[in-house]
């Protein structure tokens, strides 16, 4: 691995972040445009995995009796399981990285979502 | 091209799943997830709030009890309002919302039960009420006013609760209308007189005079005597006697007649369509269909009968168990009140306490403090005192929907069919400053400021049990309308309520004046040594205002009060416990020696002849573990069905509260051929308990050690959101309708019963003098049912245990509230 994939994925992780302590799912967008340098499939699976991964890894800093009574709350809310109430934010995000990277990919350029 | 338009289809689902997004940031690990179990912890903070001039403290102690010390009123209720929105704004709101008759905003869809509030009037008279402060009341409407600004200050300061995000609904504004609109909505729940009427008219058109009387007697079967004010009712040398009326004379007269209604019978007979619809127009979802099951317990124990020397008190309200619970923990401290006890969610100040030298309780007083009118009306006209007179109309919107409700001089007109309507006449339509009654007593020193304080008291009329450091009493306080009555013996007197509709025409019925409170029921240091008050009448039957429209519950518990107290001279804080936690079935007591005489020499298989001995040697205690207590609910549940529940489906009418077990008692015992039991009570309760057998057989097996009165007998505390997982229970629970730690189902065979939701909403028992305050509430602080105090004192309500409510508390949190 050299410092072109590197920094961005490094990057594009650390603005996910930044982007789950804003609270606006939309801006993963940009997460996204930072991995531009990568090319082909690649970015497919990175920027998924960016995308799922970020606010998983998140969930795991709480405790876990508090989280799964709130999993259970809305579960119940829904009549969907818990484990699709755990994914579904992740797999909201991965999906807006995804798009953004395969549009990257389309047109080789940033204009297209200029 | 293909490119082009791959991308454009990339570009509009990107676009989609964005805006998509936005709606679940509540799913966000952190904004929604970790934001919400960041609130559950109490953690030491220091907020800035607007309109405060000193900084005020708030200590929150092991128990989740919250101390709030500031430097005056105003800072004080400013710091209570932002407390309270920081752990109930939902309930808060949806509370007002729900008062108001808004619900449906939220719900999105119209809600029958917003309908039901317009048709009483509250919010019109909330309104009111507001004005009349603001006008007349200038410093008491401020202390609204700062409440509300705290309240406000936290929606705007923070992030809102889950609920919201949940509902997609964003709070409204608190304002001192709120406020009102939910003493209303308390009021309307312990009011007696609104539906009562109406029931007793529909027994009556089916069931006649007798019939009725003999289910529904003016004074309860066997507890005519264990009266609140001990004695014959006469109150500050004041009774019936002095007026020149005969108490057996009166109490036998007929209050169905034309004289005493100004209807002739005939005509209610007539009008049953009307009075179903009226009480299908008022029956609001939120509440029970009828408020015969609320009730409350109560008592006092004076100097002499306590061992230490000093007064005592103990006091439990039943309401509707929900989570989080009406009910807030607090203590409010301030250079002009020192007070500790709870705080109606949305309300300031607080309602059931204690201050240094004084504590109270309150249960529900019953008597009537409304009554409802036979009207006549043509077109947009009523007729009243011989003259025509235009209806007024009041309008309001529900989801864009108009209506329009019709008021007579009387009230809101809730049913209307041809030529006639039913009108209420309700005393919370009246102006009474209920909120300047409890900041008083929340301020009182002794015995006297506490009877000031109840001056102010206008409704609901409840019984306040007071203690001061030396004096033990009752005051039935509030405002009873009294209507003119002219006997047939041509003797006026002045009653309380009816038993049945009056003639709105006729201004004779109206009110004229109220019970002065020099004559409200009351007695102080009694000299038996104790009084009570679990909902039975407060006088005797030559009180000089006499109750006609009394609707008490059945005595049950006050005869088990009664009897724990009178055996236990010199009682002690264990005593007093033990009493709050007593499952004595009283009625059972008295009832199952008849039903075994009755089943005792009839033929039986070999499982009912076990059945009938573990009948035989139950203790008539409700405890989870009885299996005789399953036996006995289920086998009165068929005698029931075969008996008054029979005659209420023939007739359609089931949805009317059964009559009491005492009534059961009575006929079998006086009237064994009474019209009830169709002439033969022996078949009735023979057949009843081979059917009981046989149901528990089939639905819990052949194993008695499987029928212990948890399995089917069990508690459910709903969350206010209506979902099971924030919900407590269904868990095996103690107790029934009657015994003294109360666990009220229903005369049904289904098995579980239906869930017990109504019980203790919160137990206390105080000694000022020893510095003694014990406390306990089903539930916690907080709403966020992710936070340890969302729940903190529920296990120990449930296991009838108690913590410290008193000075000597271990802070555990501050939050400091700065200007």
């Amino acid at each position: 691995m050299n410092l072109k994939f590197i920094l961005p994925i490094l990057f594009s992780i650390i603005i996910s972040y930044l982007v789950l302590l804003i609270g606006y799912p939309f801006l993963f967008i940009l997460a996204a445009i930072i991995l531009y340098p990568i090319k082909g499939k690649t970015l497919f699976y990175i920027s998924f995995l960016i995308g799922f991964l970020t606010p998983l890894s998140l969930y795991l800093l709480y405790p876990l009796d508090l989280l799964n009574r709130f999993l259970f709350t809305l579960s119940s809310i829904s009549n969907l399981p818990s484990i699709i109430i755990l994914l579904f934010y992740s797999l909201l995000t991965s999906s807006i990285m995804l798009l953004t990277s395969i549009l990257l990919f389309i047109n080789d350029s940033i204009k297209i979502i200029s | 091209m293909k490119n082009v338009l791959f991308e454009s289809i990339l570009i509009v689902a990107l676009i989609i799943i964005s805006i998509f997004s936005i709606q679940f940031t509540y799913l966000d690990p952190y904004n929604g997830i970790f934001t919400e179990i960041n609130y559950s912890n109490y953690t030491s903070q220091t907020i800035y709030l607007k309109g405060i001039e000193y900084p005020v403290k708030i200590y929150i102690d092991s128990n989740g009890i919250a101390h709030i010390y500031a430097k005056d009123n105003n800072d004080l209720f400013l710091a209570e309002g932002y407390y309270m929105a920081q752990n109930r704004l939902f309930q808060m709101e949806i509370e007002a919302l729900l008062a108001s008759g808004n619900l449906s905003k939220w719900i999105k869809s119209e809600y029958k039960s917003d309908i039901t509030m317009h048709y009483l009037g509250l919010p019109n008279n909330a309104y009111n009420l507001m004005l009349a402060y603001e006008e007349n009341e200038k410093k008491y409407y401020d202390y609204l006013l700062s409440f509300s600004q705290g309240v406000n200050d936290f929606i705007n300061q923070n992030q809102l609760p889950f609920e919201f995000k949940i509902l997609n609904v964003k709070p409204f504004y608190w304002s001192p209308f709120d406020t009102i609109v939910w003493e209303e909505y308390m009021t309307l729940y312990l009011t007696t007189g609104i539906y009562e009427p109406i029931e007793m008219d529909l027994f009556y058109s089916y069931f006649g005079y007798n019939n009725t009387l003999s289910v529904w007697p003016f004074y309860p079967y066997y507890t005519q005597n264990i009266t609140i004010v001990p004695g014959d009712g006469t109150i500050n040398g004041y009774n019936l006697t002095d007026q020149g009326i005969n108490i057996t004379y009166f109490w036998h007269l007929n209050w169905f007649s034309e004289w005493a209604t100004g209807i002739d019978p005939n005509i209610i007979k007539n009008i049953t369509y009307l009075l179903r619809i009226s009480y299908e127009n008022i029956s609001d979802p939120f509440i029970e269909y009828s408020h015969f099951s609320i009730g409350s317990n109560s008592w006092i124990v004076t100097s002499n009968y306590s061992q230490y020397g000093y007064p005592m008190i103990a006091n439990d309200p039943h309401l509707n168990l929900i989570l989080p619970s009406l009910w807030i923990p607090l203590q409010l401290v301030d250079p002009n009140m020192n007070v500790t006890g709870w705080a109606l969610a949305g309300i300031p100040g607080i309602l059931i306490g204690h201050t240094k030298n004084t504590s109270w309780g309150i249960t529900s007083a019953e008597g009537n403090s409304a009554n409802d009118y036979l009207e006549i009306l043509k077109g947009d006209y009523y007729f009243y005192n011989n003259t025509w007179h235009k209806l007024i109309e009041y309008n309001f919107t529900v989801l864009n929907k108009k209506y329009i409700i019709y008021y007579t001089n009387h009230g809101p007109l809730i049913g209307r069919y041809k030529n006639f309507g039913i009108s209420v006449d309700w005393i919370a339509s009246k102006i009474s400053y209920i909120f300047i009654s409890e900041l008083k007593l929340d301020m009182s020193n002794n015995y006297t400021d506490m009877l000031n304080a109840l001056k102010y008291w206008g409704y609901p009329p409840q019984n306040f049990a007071l203690i001061s450091l030396h004096h033990a009493g009752y005051v039935t306080a509030g405002y009873y309308p009294l209507i003119k009555e002219i006997l047939p013996n041509n003797k006026t007197v002045y009653v309380i309520g009816s038993r049945s509709l009056l003639n709105g025409s006729n201004p004779k019925y109206s009110y004229c004046g109220y019970v002065p409170f020099k004559y409200l029921p009351q007695v102080i240091d009694p000299k038996r040594g104790y009084a009570f008050a679990p909902n039975q009448p407060p006088v005797g039957m030559n009180y000089p205002y006499p109750f006609i429209g009394g609707f008490w519950a059945s005595g049950g518990r006050a005869l088990s009060i009664y009897n724990y107290l009178k055996n236990h001279n010199k009682m002690n804080i264990t005593d007093m416990e033990e009493l709050q936690s007593n499952l004595t079935d009283s009625w059972a007591e008295m009832l199952k020696p008849i039903l075994i005489k009755y089943i005792s020499n009839m033929t039986m298989n070999e499982t009912e002849k076990e059945a009938f001995k573990i009948l035989e040697n139950w203790n008539c205690s409700a405890n989870i573990n009885s299996i005789g207590m399953t036996i006995y609910w289920y086998y009165v549940s068929n005698i029931y069905n075969n008996t008054f529940f029979y005659y209420e489906k023939l007739y359609n009418i089931s949805f009317l509260y059964p009559p009491f077990e005492t009534s059961l008692i009575y006929l079998l015992k006086n009237y064994p051929s009474s019209f009830w039991f169709d002439n033969n009570s022996t078949k009735i309760l023979q057949i009843s308990f081979k059917e009981t057998i046989s149901e528990l057989i089939n639905n819990l097996g052949n194993n008695f050690y499987n029928w212990y009165w948890g399995k089917v007998h069990k508690l459910l505390i709903s969350s206010i959101t209506g979902l099971l997982a924030l919900s407590y229970g269904p868990i095996p629970f103690y107790g029934d309708d009657h015994t003294v730690s109360v666990g009220p189902t229903e005369f049904i065979i289904k098995f579980p019963l239906p869930y017990v939701t109504l019980s203790s909403s919160l137990r206390k028992i105080d000694i000022p003098a020893l510095n003694i305050y014990l406390g306990i509430f089903p539930g916690g602080p907080s709403e966020n049912f992710l936070s340890y105090y969302y729940m903190n004192q529920l296990n120990l309500w449930y296991n009838h245990e108690y913590v410290n409510y008193g000075y000597n508390w271990k802070k555990e949190v501050i939050y400091t509230y700065e200007p």
